[in-house]
């Protein structure tokens, strides 16, 4: 584990402490006065994020000084050792997930579901284009059948609305 | 309400086919998922979710429960065949089922854990509902004050979810309670942290949040490795049953182990990985051999998949005698409880006690289940470890965004579950807690909410608040547990370090 972005992620929990008790100043105290008030909470939690945040960042420092260096014992969930890990290929996959949530009612669930599955296994490194197209095209259908048609959901079909209110297939 | 009534309540259930046809695909899912490595109850929760809220809420629960059994008994098998524990319980039978693996014994170690399992998951829903009555006869004596006090209970839990840094664990939970806070005050109704936005005035999703922080945050940490699963696995070298008799010497071990994860799992502040911990030293302490723990006994392994299942039934007892969920999936089963319209706390199951039998018949039915297709179902776990894992991982997320979509029909809870996903892939990396943290969301709106509204109708006087005789002994009883916890934590990671100093000097002397 990187001790660097261990104490940017320490500050940034700090400094997400001190945001939560500068919004905190700006809530409403109401008509209804109690002891303990709508404020407390957040000032509560900003507080413990900024101390905890601090002095995992002051710790490191410390141990910097103490000539430790950038690597130190991982205190998170590890990677599997034999096979490479790529924080670039992750994020990539967070990227294609966002592009997925912003297109999924505009292009409609049948048409971004298979693209977001060929983009994400594109990402995870599998090139084996008619497996992906097959799979992308049988879980998408498959799974509007059981949610759209089976539970009932109202899901998104894009340009196919028109096409789909006219078979009769959705209702609205 | 005795004892009887909802064992026969569940047994009666059993006889709805509905039933039936939840808990086998409940119970398939969870074999499934279990011995897909990295995949958890609470992970397998996430991704089943929102196919429980078109389910009655008594199909919903069974169903949930018979995923926790097949897991239980599913994740025994990355254990034993490739060496990784699906979660840290497991590690003790990865250090004797993997031993046993590679020296050609592995029907052996899988076939102890499929007894030990089954047994454990069966003797301890009766000491579930032999705990969970007397509590509900309490239920009506709870009010607000009585339910802070509870909520400072729930809190407890967070020492074991902490992880190994504990003033991460306790950051990761307060970043969840933040998160669970923001929203309409509890007494002013004013709104709180909505920075102007319309969508934000009644508060974040949690469900969504809780399906992020626990279910995405895996996957995108899945994501950063490219490999397949059963490159890892040395492939089983025998599935012919070994027989009842090779298994006889582990059956006292199931026994205590079974007894100790009942208990030590119905303790918020405990759960699965403490109640393995606890049995192994158990089953050791009164072995017979117990120089073979640690090196390929079939006792450890008993005792401690004896004592995961048994954890199943403990960890219920706090989440349906009191609407305090104790572990990941737990959150998970009441968030779904949820949406059905249940309000999570004491008088949930006085109010529906249906859902009490239906948790004992999802439990009962699935055990049942597995005794008879168990085994078979080691096979069908083999192929689970041979699909892709990238299609997988890939599915599993489409998967959870139409699930949060179907919530509510908004892409907005797409948006908060990937943006918990996110932050919970950092702490995942960093080693803050992200069950701690889905904890925090579920605690810290209901801890407020008790606090307020109890001091409220004590006339804002905190002594008359906390000197109510049930409030003052839970929060005497959660303050009791918070030190034995601590303590019990300091020891044991002591014996750990000076297991592992030991382990080194012995590396050492042979190297000599």
């Amino acid at each position: 584990m990187d001790r660097r972005i261990d104490l940017l992620v320490a500050l940034a929990f700090a400094l997400l402490g001190l945001f939560v008790i500068f919004q905190a100043t700006d809530i409403t105290q109401g008509m209804m006065r109690d002891p303990i008030g709508p404020r407390m909470a957040f000032y509560a939690v900003g507080g413990m994020l900024a101390v905890g945040g601090a002095f995992l960042a002051f710790r490191h420092v410390v141990a910097w000084r103490q000539g430790a260096g950038h690597v130190m014992v991982s205190e998170g969930s590890p990677d599997e050792p034999e096979s490479p890990a790529s924080a670039l290929q992750a994020f990539l996959l967070v990227g294609v997930c966002l592009a997925y949530a912003i297109a999924f009612q505009p292009l409609g669930y049948l048409f971004a579901t298979p693209l977001f599955i060929l983009a994400g296994l594109f990402v995870l490194g599998e090139r084996k284009w008619q497996v992906m197209v097959t799979i992308a095209i049988v879980f998408s259908t498959a799974s509007y059948l059981v949610f759209a048609q089976a539970l009932s959901v109202r899901v998104p079909v894009g340009p196919l609305t028109g096409l789909f209110r006219d078979l009769g297939w959705i209702i609205l | 309400m005795d004892f009887l009534q909802p064992l026969l309540g569940g047994l009666a259930l059993m006889g709805d086919p509905w039933i039936w046809v939840a808990v086998v695909a409940g119970t398939l899912f969870g074999v499934v998922s279990g011995a897909m490595p990295g995949i958890g109850t609470t992970l397998a929760y996430g991704l089943v979710l929102p196919f429980t809220f078109v389910m009655s809420p008594v199909i919903g629960v069974a169903f949930l429960l018979s995923i926790s059994v097949g897991v239980g008994y599913g994740n025994s098998i990355p254990a034993i065949l490739m060496g990784i524990p699906g979660n840290p319980a497991a590690i003790l039978t990865v250090i004797d089922g993997h031993t046993l693996h590679k020296r050609g014994k592995s029907a052996l170690a899988l076939a102890v854990s499929l007894v030990a399992a089954l047994s454990g998951q069966a003797l301890s829903v009766l000491m579930f509902i032999l705990l969970v009555v007397p509590l509900m006869g309490m239920a009506y004596y709870f009010s607000f004050p009585e339910i802070f006090g509870l909520y400072c209970l729930g809190f407890v839990a967070l020492i074991s979810l902490a992880g190994d840094n504990m003033i991460k664990g306790m950051m990761a939970a307060t970043f969840g309670i933040g998160v669970g806070l923001i929203g309409l005050d509890p007494i002013n109704m004013v709104t709180r942290m909505d920075f102007g936005l319309r969508e934000l005035r009644s508060g974040l999703e949690p469900v969504a949040l809780v399906i992020g922080l626990l279910a995405v945050s895996e996957l995108f940490r899945s994501a950063r490795q490219s490999f397949q699963w059963k490159d890892l696995s040395g492939g089983l070298n025998n599935t012919k049953w070994p027989g009842f008799k090779a298994i006889k010497p582990a059956v006292p071990a199931m026994f205590s182990g079974t007894i100790v994860g009942t208990f030590v799992g119905s303790i918020p502040g405990a759960g699965a990985t403490p109640a393995a911990m606890i049995s192994y030293q158990t089953a050791q302490m009164f072995s017979k051999t117990p120089e073979e723990f640690g090196k390929g006994s079939i006792e450890g392994i008993g005792a401690n998949e004896a004592a995961q299942n048994a954890s199943n039934s403990g960890e219920l007892i706090p989440t349906l005698g009191l609407g305090i969920p104790v572990s990941g999936s737990m959150v998970l089963l009441l968030a779904a409880l949820t949406v059905q319209g249940f309000v999570p706390g004491p008088l949930m199951v006085v109010n529906a006690p249906h859902l009490l039998y239906a948790a004992i018949a999802g439990l009962l039915a699935s055990t049942f289940l597995l005794a008879f297709t168990g085994w078979g179902m080691a096979r069908l776990m083999l192929k689970a470890v041979t699909m892709n894992r990238q299609v997988v991982i890939v599915l599993a997320l489409a998967m959870v965004c139409m699930g949060t979509y179907a919530l509510n029909t908004r892409i907005l809870d797409v948006g908060i579950a990937l943006g918990a996903g996110v932050v919970g892939y950092f702490m995942l990396r960093y080693g803050y807690s992200t069950a701690a943290a889905a904890l925090g969301v579920f605690l810290g709106s209901e801890f407020e909410r008790s606090l307020r509204i109890g001091l409220n109708m004590n006339d804002n006087n905190f002594i008359q608040f906390i000197t109510r005789p049930i409030a003052a002994s839970i929060v005497a009883v959660a303050i009791g547990l918070l030190i034995w916890g601590a303590l019990k934590r300091r020891q044991m990671r002591r014996r750990m370090a000076a297991r592992a100093a030991g382990t080194a000097q012995t590396g050492d002397m042979m190297v000599e």
